[in-house]
């Protein structure tokens, strides 16, 4: 299948090797995977920001660059979650509606159009999960508590068959990290309470890995485990199962 | 113009588009058993007690076991129906001599028919009577968990409330 | 606090800052409302659940598209039960409605259960202005009344205050013994003092959690009995309510007290739900519909839906930022996701910035009984805000710079290089100084990677 990999902004410069992971990932499942995808950023950042303007040149630029392909993978649960619901109605264009219509998250992807493949590999570490709130609750990739859904999702799935691992079920699997974009800077205080009590959270159940769908949290979570002198290891979920099944 | 024109004049102005009344409900069925086994567990649960009159037991002999010999700050009133998921009970004001009684004393006693247990409150809305007057439901004793979420029965009203199911098939209830 | 770029020196992100300040006591606040959402889960967990948000949702919409007709009929049929209807425009509408009953019946003293219509309204200062005395009669009320203070959560207007606080409180209030914190203790000295003052009220206000076309009937919802004993010991009741609290039959109503009580504190139903449709045998009954701005809202097509709200409190427990930044750090009578999108349509200019307190974890949204669409809003409110002027600082010069940089790949690469130079030569103390606020709370730099995805694509050939 030929799909285009659609790499975030911010995963291009902080995070290549997530990247990297999933276009090896997609590439082992069969995939003829394109990267010439030149469109830097879907405009999430300023349009979440409320700055629509300042997010229309980014956003329409991205879905223009869509138009050449059937299928785009993005790594990032919030971006996905922004083309196929937000961007539409900020362009109010052909190709916005296309990009809505095949721009899939990666786990995603893997789940739906790739028939949910085995995976099998090895990876002898306890597992926290953080899905991402666009994942959970925008994309729906995972239950979510409020609905009393069990907080498993795509992302478990995929994890399910690795040799090894072992689950560390957090107290609060889907609260979220508060990263929230510019909210992080906006409210840097609440933001960083946030990331602290999810990082609690994680060493509570002695978990040596921290795995996301969503690089944007991980930036964030990883930040302030850094800052606190934290050893936790964040992953990809693209890194992780490049790891695992290498 | 007066409040009560320019309020109403401007809702018109607004032009909200139809919307469609919500669906009726589906009614719950379960036989009478369960619905009162379930309402007395519910009734457990919202920290009431309660408890079934059986066919010539006196309802004497029953508020003794339930109170004890002293009835002093004792409200004993009729309810008309149960509910069971929620352990409330539909007291109306015209069973009670004034409204101010539903909060008077500190143990509160509904005694309510027991072939009277409905399932849900969507049953429980058609009982209530729709013209003037004024009516409760019930379910437990007054309670209040404003002090650091600590759960404290008797904040105003009743500290302790008693349900009795009454199955007496002459049921006369008390009031 | 150091001056920062992006946020703002005043108003939420600042009071949280103040709030988190004690860590402590925001962890306990974190987790006490944690717990209260935890019980509404499994309050909730019903078969039909979902179905019932439905109901609740459909119902409200339809109330709303009937408004008019809804309130004719109500004000017909209570009027027709012998109550009195009366109609407020606005917040001073109804202050002075209300102060014109109390004055014709030479009322001094009045209790009052939970209404955040007359907080919003601002009843209390003004009838006390007025010279007549207002006795909240809800415990976590009375705390916050007897400490000067408005309610910080609209269900649990206490929620913030600690067992010795109230303790030290009440001894210095209504004189319970010094150092007495227990809750049972607290609870019983209250209810002495409280009835007390009761007997003496010449008239007693309520709010009305909802009101029944169909019945002409006021339902107030309470779990102390406080609204019982206030509106039926004294001779005149007051029932103050805002015209979005209409539903159209008791089916609906039916529908609306299944859903509240599960979904704010975890209870199947509150202890005490009371109809009141006419006035008490020799007594009088007075319903005060306020508008207040309701109309503008519901002329708002995007925001129209905000009306639902059933005041369940649901979206406050579970927002992770209410429940770490605490209620007074909106500035607003109705605080959490609800607050920040109902303040913005009360004043943009003044309450702009709580569309921009939230992550959009869409928790709210997924716990809201009448499904109301919060994180939609609040980025609705965001770009309103932008367009009128009011973008927090610094929004209006980073974004549009941000937007020129990510709108073309060249652009977007050349930045990027100049980005890794500065990472490289400027010492990291510079960037992540106590004025960025990235850093400043606790977190390190983000670290630009020595080679982006494109340029390693490059360099493998892969770049096709």
């Amino acid at each position: 299948m030929r799909v285009a990999l659609a790499v975030p902004c911010y995963v291009d410069q902080f995070r290549p090797q997530a990247a990297r992971a999933a276009l090896a990932l997609l590439e082992r499942l069969g995939c003829d995977v394109r990267l010439a995808f030149d469109a830097p950023c879907c405009g999430q950042p300023m349009y979440n920001a409320g700055q629509h303007r300042a997010a229309r040149a980014a956003a329409d630029n991205w879905a223009r660059a869509s138009s050449d392909f059937d299928a785009i993978v993005m790594p990032s649960g919030s971006c996905t979650h922004y083309v196929r619901h937000h961007l539409p109605a900020l362009l109010d264009s052909r190709p916005s509606a296309h990009a809505a219509r095949v721009t899939y998250e990666l786990c995603e992807f893997i789940a739906g159009p790739l028939g949910r493949p085995t995976l099998s590999g090895r990876f002898p570490h306890r597992v926290a999960m953080h899905l991402g709130c666009h994942a959970q609750r925008g994309l729906r990739l995972g239950g979510a508590s409020e609905l009393h859904q069990p907080v498993d999702g795509s992302m478990r799935t995929l994890l399910a068959g690795l040799e090894g691992l072992t689950f560390a079920d957090l107290d609060r699997p889907d609260e979220c990290c508060g990263f929230g974009g510019s909210f992080a800077v906006g409210e840097p205080d609440v933001s960083v309470s946030m990331g602290r009590d999810k990082l609690a959270d994680v060493a509570r159940h002695h978990a040596d890995v921290l795995v996301s769908s969503d690089p944007s949290c991980l930036l964030h979570l990883e930040a302030v485990a850094r800052a606190r002198g934290d050893a936790l290891r964040t992953l990809h979920i693209a890194e992780l199962l490049e790891e695992a099944t290498r | 113009m007066s409040a009560r024109d320019v309020i109403l004049t401007a809702i018109r102005a607004a032009r909200v588009p139809p919307a469609p009344p919500a669906e009726a409900k589906v009614e719950q069925s379960a036989d009478l058993a369960t619905l009162r086994e379930q309402f007395l567990r519910a009734l457990t649960e919202v920290g009431g007690h309660g408890t079934m009159r059986l066919t010539g037991q006196s309802v004497d002999a029953l508020l003794d076991t339930l109170l004890g010999a002293n009835r002093a700050h004792t409200m004993i009133v009729r309810g008309r129906f149960a509910v069971a998921e929620n352990a409330a009970v539909y007291v109306d004001a015209a069973d009670l001599a004034q409204r101010n009684d539903i909060v008077r004393e500190e143990r509160m006693v509904v005694i309510v028919p027991a072939d009277a247990v409905v399932p849900t409150m969507h049953e429980a809305m058609r009982l209530v009577p729709a013209g003037p007057g004024c009516g409760w439901f019930l379910s437990g004793p007054s309670k209040t968990a404003d002090i650091e979420q600590s759960l404290v029965f008797g904040a105003q009203g009743s500290r302790a409330h008693y349900v009795i199911l009454d199955a007496d098939e002459n049921a006369a209830t008390a009031g | 606090m150091s001056r920062e770029f992006l946020s703002p020196r005043t108003g939420h992100a600042r009071a949280a800052a103040g709030f988190l300040g004690d860590a402590e006591r925001a962890a306990w606040h974190d987790q006490s409302l944690w717990l209260v959402r935890q019980k509404r889960d499994r309050a909730t967990a019903l078969p039909e659940w979902e179905a019932l948000r439905d109901a609740g949702a459909a119902l409200k919409a339809h109330a709303m598209s009937r408004l008019a007709a809804l309130l004719e009929q109500f004000e017909r049929t209570a009027t027709a039960n012998g109550v009195r209807v009366h109609w407020a425009r606005d917040a001073a509408e109804h202050n002075a409605i209300v102060l014109g009953i109390l004055a014709e019946a030479n009322v001094t003293r009045v209790s009052k259960s939970k209404s955040m219509l007359t907080e919003e309204c601002g009843l209390n200062p003004y009838l006390e202005a007025h010279g007549i005395e207002v006795v909240d009669t809800d415990l976590g009320e009375r705390i916050v009344q007897l400490a000067k203070e408005p309610p910080s959560h609209i269900v649990m207007p206490a929620i913030h205050w600690k067992r010795e606080e109230i303790g030290a409180l009440f001894h210095r209030t209504i004189g319970t013994p010094a150092g007495e914190s227990d809750p049972d203790r607290l609870t019983a000295a209250a209810r002495v003092h409280l009835r007390d003052t009761l007997l003496t009220a010449g008239a007693g206000i309520t709010g009305a959690n909802v009101l029944v076309a169909e019945t002409g009937g006021v339902v107030v919802c309470t779990n102390e009995g406080n609204a019982d004993l206030g509106m039926h010991t004294a001779p005149i009741h007051i029932a103050c309510a805002g015209i979005e609290k209409i539903v159209a039959t008791r089916d609906d109503l039916g529908v609306l007290l299944r859903l509240l009580a599960r979904s704010g504190t975890g209870q199947p139903v509150t202890s005490y739900t009371t109809h009141v449709n006419s006035p008490k045998p020799g007594g009088a009954m007075h319903v005060v519909l306020v508008n207040n701005g309701r109309t503008s809202r519901l002329a708002d097509e995007a925001m129209r839906s905000a009306l639902h709200c059933i005041r369940c409190g649901a979206c406050l427990n579970t927002c992770p930022v209410y429940r770490r930044s605490g209620g007074y750090s909106y500035g607003h009578v109705i605080q959490g996701p609800i607050g920040a999108i109902l303040a913005p349509g009360v004043d943009l200019g003044a309450h702009h910035e709580l569309a921009f307190a939230s992550t959009l974890c869409g928790s709210c949204a997924d716990v809201c009984p009448v499904r109301i669409n919060i994180p939609e809003q609040l980025l609705t409110w965001r770009e309103r805000a932008a367009a009128a002027g009011h973008a927090p600082r610094g929004y209006g010069v980073l974004f549009p710079v941000l937007g020129w940089f990510l709108s073309r790949l060249d652009r977007f690469e050349w930045g990027a290089r100049i980005a890794r130079r500065l990472q490289r030569w400027l010492p990291a103390a510079l960037l992540g100084g106590r004025a960025n606020p990235w850093t400043r709370p606790g977190r390190a730099l983000p670290v630009l990677a020595d080679e982006s995805f494109r340029d390693w694509a490059r360099r493998e050939g892969r770049h096709q």
